[in-house]
């Protein structure tokens, strides 16, 4: 029985819109402060586009939630719902600024964007309006491929529609990099307050016996708290990244005035610190072919990585050992580690069957023993590969289409694990995977006992007793096959429309990078791409971010209503 | 170190098994009368298995089995038998070209022979049917091996354990153990009080439908309708359609066939398919609890809509017109029988072809991997994931989601009207994320392991390789196809496979529950 406010809207509905309204007129807020930037870099027309965007979207948001601005409290059963409508419209809208700017921007100004020194002739030349401009920003004239790059931006995953990014006005450039941070501190509020059940690793920040009934106050103070740790670890890794481009001997590096280094060290500082992967740079962080910004990435994925509430209990009690006491941040470190040295092997002994997958020469100076030139470059891409899969990234260093099926294989299984829940990875997460692997070798090994006997299991420093260990295990494997059919599915899907030089894995992969929110691309993901694969990546990337059940519970309640 | 287990016991009634597994081999030693071929392989085989089923006897003369015991027992009575067989694969190919015959010629050449001789015997046993025949002839193999290699199949089929149990008393003590370990499917339903009744039960209804089945085959080849179908042929396969095993004597399977032939195969290969129990309830005048069971119900939604897409996908041309099948774009019978075959085939894990499907449209070759991962039913002898498992994963995917919007509501998973166990559910849960994980690891194994010795394996080759392999199906895509090999695999791929045979058999638990409680009783 649907519960009726007077105003002819069921009331949980009104909740849902008045809650979806509120996060809409914050994007607006967003848009408008990139009117701002759009503004300082003198680009009037993408000023135009974001003002108009931002009119829209205050618009909706605010006539959502003042109409229904009397509708009750949202609890538990709304807050899924919330988050998944709520993901997918942010997303909507947030393709409006894209989509506006690219229709009110001129082909003659387009050109514009293109910077001078770039060596434009392997470029394509797109149709606009009757002439043509090699600016990626006329890609955004297509809804879908907006939609997408929201999608994307919005979820934290890093595919991109805009080929040559550097050809794209500031304003977008900053707003894809913004959504992507705004979007990693939402992803970390979410798995916080709204997702932390069993078997997700329930992380809460502020234990209080209100949040089972209301979730405003747990998101209020969750938001609080993570906010200010995103803008101090951002600033760190902006000084890092200038330092690091700045002291870079690579051609590129080097070409680079002190205002575009800044630039591009924000820009990359958000995404990377949000495990996004957006980039300003025109192959990712291969275009700067240099050791020392790769290394200093590095530390910056990984940070991004490891679950909030652990950063915040570290900062707090300054103490580094908690960082080890942690089972997933274990975990975490142990994969890397792992993950760097089998991929090296697997991609060290393929050296001498991949063509141009690696280059020839060292790049170190002094010979290193054992290893060949090539050789030492694939341990090289390999290592940053693999953090930036496992960190869920997506920030790419080395052709990953060129490299053997196998190594494919591994960074997939990278992408479909993740880091640490309650950080801005995607993929199932460690605590879930730990979590079905102890509950499998759990439910094998009492086969001999009898029902009654008393058992508890371990995970990290929680002793569970048989019930909480059941249930945790019950949510987390439920999760972890609708994460690997949905895989399954997408992936033939797209092995069927990709296009006869994509293989089977080179499928797998692009599924499992746009459902881990990763961002990596083995070259399928791209404007010429089918529509019906783009559409499924949309979808694939708002599913992975929330974790499946809640866009699931979403389209249950548009069916039947959120009763039972 | 005891590990908590009795070994003794478990091996000791190992060799019973043993013993009788010798006198099965009285089948092929009549082929071989009959036809005069390889009487001595076949005295001497069960002088050499005799022997030691009477040696491992002696370890344990008088065993006693407990539950740990049991699983044990399960779990090496599948590898013991595989071994077993390979005795007259290994003696009747001494000196000959066979793939899987003795070889002496050097260490290589001896491991090679033994591992091909071991893979084929348990894809016998398992009722899988993936073969390392290199060729598939009377002219290469006697018609009494190749009667060996069907026999294998019927065994495995409804079990050898629950053979046991039903003629063995020693064996019928902790029958409900054993059974249930090696029972297809979650749960055993017990049929009578008696748990060597219902053993017994099953397999007369296995046997019955064995012998009507051989009887039509006969009839349509003597009143004309098979001219390839002779009795031979007939046994044969009577011996490996109802274990949805999928050997077949003849190089093109059932393509070696008349097209009544084939229509005739394909509803004993879903009854394969279907719980045996069922059976049982309609021959006591019950039928309506056949028709309401959920499991059944979605097995024949499952077949007939798998079947009418793929009828459509080669009636619009999937499929090239190829020698064996034949032109199926435009042929509605032709199109409609491939379809029902190779699904009726494929979905519950025979592997029998009247069809190059290798040679189809990618697409249409995903189809039919997706329904190989469908299964059988539980309690029948097809492999897999199983109908059940899926159905439960289903409800409770669909509970999850209510729950999560309602954590208060307590909702138990009903099926055919009666609750189910949530530990059950757990279980499955448990199995099917290890098979689907074990199913990707060995792809990318047998992968890499080609690519060792210089052989590329295409996604699909690998993929259905490891599938077919756990799923205990047998055919693949690629050069695995239907009238394909597993021959050109390494050797570590063949052990790798043999593996993944017994575990898809057993159904992973008997296995990894006897490894992790002896590691946790440690």
């Amino acid at each position: 029985m649907a519960v009726w406010n007077g105003r002819g809207v069921p009331s949980d509905l009104a909740v849902i819109a008045r809650d979806i309204g509120s996060l809409l007129l914050m994007e607006a807020g967003l848009m408008t402060v990139s009117v701002a930037v759009a503004l300082a870099f003198g680009e009037l027309h993408a000023a135009l586009g974001f003002l108009v965007a931002g009119g829209v979207t205050s618009l909706v948001g605010g006539l959502a939630n003042r109409r229904f601005a009397d509708a009750p409290e949202p609890k538990m059963k709304h807050g899924m719902v919330i988050a998944a409508g709520g993901w997918l419209m942010v997303a909507v809208f947030g393709a409006l600024p894209l989509f506006l700017t690219a229709w009110v921007t001129p082909a003659a100004v387009m050109d514009a964007f293109v910077p001078a020194a770039v060596d434009t002739s392997s470029w394509e030349p797109i149709g606009v309006g009757g002439t043509t401009t090699l600016s990626s920003l006329a890609y955004f004239r297509d809804p879908l491929h907006a939609f997408f790059e929201s999608m994307s931006g919005w979820t934290g995953s890093g595919l991109t529609m805009a080929i040559h990014e550097p050809s794209l006005p500031r304003a977008v450039q900053w707003w894809r990099s913004f959504i992507q941070w705004v979007g990693g501190v939402g992803v970390i509020v979410l798995t916080v307050s709204i997702l932390s059940r069993p078997g997700s690793g329930s992380y809460a920040l502020y234990r209080s016996e209100a949040r089972e009934r209301k979730i405003h106050p747990s998101v209020v103070s969750t938001v609080r708290t993570v906010w200010k740790l995103v803008v101090a670890y951002t600033l760190l890794a902006f000084a890092l990244l200038f330092a690091a481009i700045r002291a870079s001997e690579s051609a590129y590096a080097e070409s680079l005035s002190v205002g575009e280094t800044a630039w591009q060290a924000l820009n990359h500082a958000m995404t990377g610190l949000t495990t996004g992967g957006f980039s300003v740079t025109d192959n990712s962080i291969a275009t700067y072919g240099s050791p020392l910004v790769e290394a200093a990435l590095l530390p910056i994925m990984i940070l991004g990585a490891i679950a909030f509430p652990i950063h915040y209990v570290v900062l707090r009690d300054r103490n580094v050992r908690e960082l080890i006491a942690d089972l997933q941040t274990r975990w975490l470190f142990a994969l890397l580690g792992a993950g760097v040295l089998v991929l090296s092997v697997q991609n060290v002994a393929s050296v001498s069957t991949t063509a141009d997958a690696f280059a020839t020469e060292s790049f170190l100076s002094v010979p290193v023993p054992l290893l060949d030139g090539a050789q030492l470059d694939a341990v090289r891409d390999s290592t940053f590969q693999w953090i930036s899969a496992l960190t869920c990234t997506g920030f790419q260093s080395a052709p990953i289409g060129r490299w053997l099926a196998g190594a494919k294989v591994l960074v997939v299984g990278a992408m479909v694990l993740g880091g640490a829940a309650g950080s801005t990875v995607g993929g199932i997460k460690i605590v879930r995977g730990y979590t079905v692997a102890r509950g499998i070798a759990w439910q094998f090994s009492r086969v001999f006992l009898p029902k009654s006997a008393v058992v508890t299991a371990r995970i990290g420093d929680r002793t569970l007793d048989r019930e909480t260990m059941e249930r945790e295990f019950g949510e987390a494997a439920i999760v972890t096959l609708l994460w690997l059919v949905a895989l399954v599915v997408g992936s033939l899907v797209l092995v069927n429309v990709a296009g006869p030089e994509f293989g089977y894995a080179d499928a797998l992969f692009e599924v499992a990078s746009a459902q881990g929110n990763v961002g990596l691309s083995s070259g399928i993901t791209g404007p010429s791409m089918s529509p019906l694969a783009e559409g499924m990546f949309v979808l694939n990337m708002w599913i992975g971010r929330l974790e499946i059940i809640p866009v699931l519970v979403f389209a249950r309640a548009a069916l039947y209503g959120l009763n039972p | 170190m005891s590990w908590g287990v009795n070994w003794k016991a478990s091996v000791g009634l190992l060799g019973v098994g043993i013993k009788y597994l010798a006198v099965t081999m009285l089948v092929p030693l009549v082929v071989a009368l009959v036809y005069g071929e390889d009487i001595w392989v076949f005295l001497v085989s069960m002088a050499i298995v005799a022997a030691i089923g009477f040696a491992v006897e002696r370890v344990d003369p008088d065993p006693d089995l407990g539950p740990r015991e049991a699983l044990l027992f399960v779990s090496l009575a599948w590898i013991a038998a595989a071994a077993i067989g390979t005795v007259p694969y290994l003696l009747a190919g001494y000196g000959t070209e066979s793939t899987i015959g003795l070889q002496t010629g050097s260490i290589g050449a001896l491991t090679g022979s033994i591992v091909n001789a071991l893979f084929e015997s348990m894809s016998g046993f398992t009722t899988t049917g993936a073969t390392v025949l290199g060729e598939i002839s009377t002219d290469r193999h006697s018609h009494a091996v190749l009667m060996w290699r069907q026999l294998t199949q019927w065994l495995g089929g409804m079990g050898i354990i629950v053979l046991m149990i039903a003629i063995l008393p020693e064996v019928a003590v902790n029958g409900a153990q054993l059974m249930e370990s090696e029972a297809p499917g979650p749960e055993l339903q017990k049929l009578t009080p008696k748990i060597a009744e219902t053993a017994r039960a099953l397999w007369l209804i296995y046997f019955g439908f064995t012998v009507v089945y051989i009887v039509i085959l006969y009839g349509l080849h003597v009143f004309g309708m098979a001219p390839n179908m002779g009795l031979y042929n007939a046994v044969a396969h009577g011996f490996t359609t109802l274990p949805t095993g999928g050997f077949s004597p003849e190089a093109d399977s059932i393509a070696a066939f008349s097209a009544a032939v084939q229509w005739v195969v394909i509803p004993f290969m879903v009854v394969a398919g279907v719980n045996f129990a069922l059976f049982w309830h309609v021959l006591r005048g019950e039928a309506k609890v056949m028709l309401k069971n959920a499991e059944f119900r979605a097995y024949a939604g499952a077949l007939a809509v798998v079947t009418a897409v793929l009828a459509v996908l080669l009636f619009r041309g999937a499929a090239p017109a190829i020698e064996l099948g034949g032109a199926t774009q435009g042929v509605a019978e032709n199109s409609l029988r491939q379809a029902a075959f190779q699904i009726g085939s494929l979905l519950n894990s025979t592997g029998y072809a009247t069809a190059d499907f290798a040679q189809w449209d990618t697409d249409a070759q995903i189809f039919l991997m997706f329904a190989m991962f469908i299964g059988g039913s539980a309690g029948s002898t097809g492999g897999g994931v199983k109908i059940v498992r899926w159905l439960i994963v289903g409800k409770a995917i669909r509970r999850e989601l209510f729950t999560s919007a309602h954590p208060d509501v307590v909702q138990p998973i009903r099926l055919s009207g009666s609750v189910v166990d949530e530990d059950a559910i757990r279980g499955i849960m448990a199995f099917t994320i290890l098979y689907l994980v074990l199913f990707g690891v060995s792809a990318v194994f047998l992968s890499l392991d080609a690519a060792r010795i210089g052989t590329q394996l295409t996604m699909l080759e690998s993929t259905s390789a490891s599938l077919a392999t756990i799923g205990n199906i047998g055919p693949g895509f690629g050069r695995l196809g239907p009238f394909g090999s597993y021959l050109f695999f390494p050797d570590t791929s063949k052990l790798l496979m043999v593996f993944l045979m017994w575990i898809g058999r057993l159904e992973i638990v008997p296995v990894l529950a006897v490894f992790i409680s002896a590691i946790d009783t440690r």
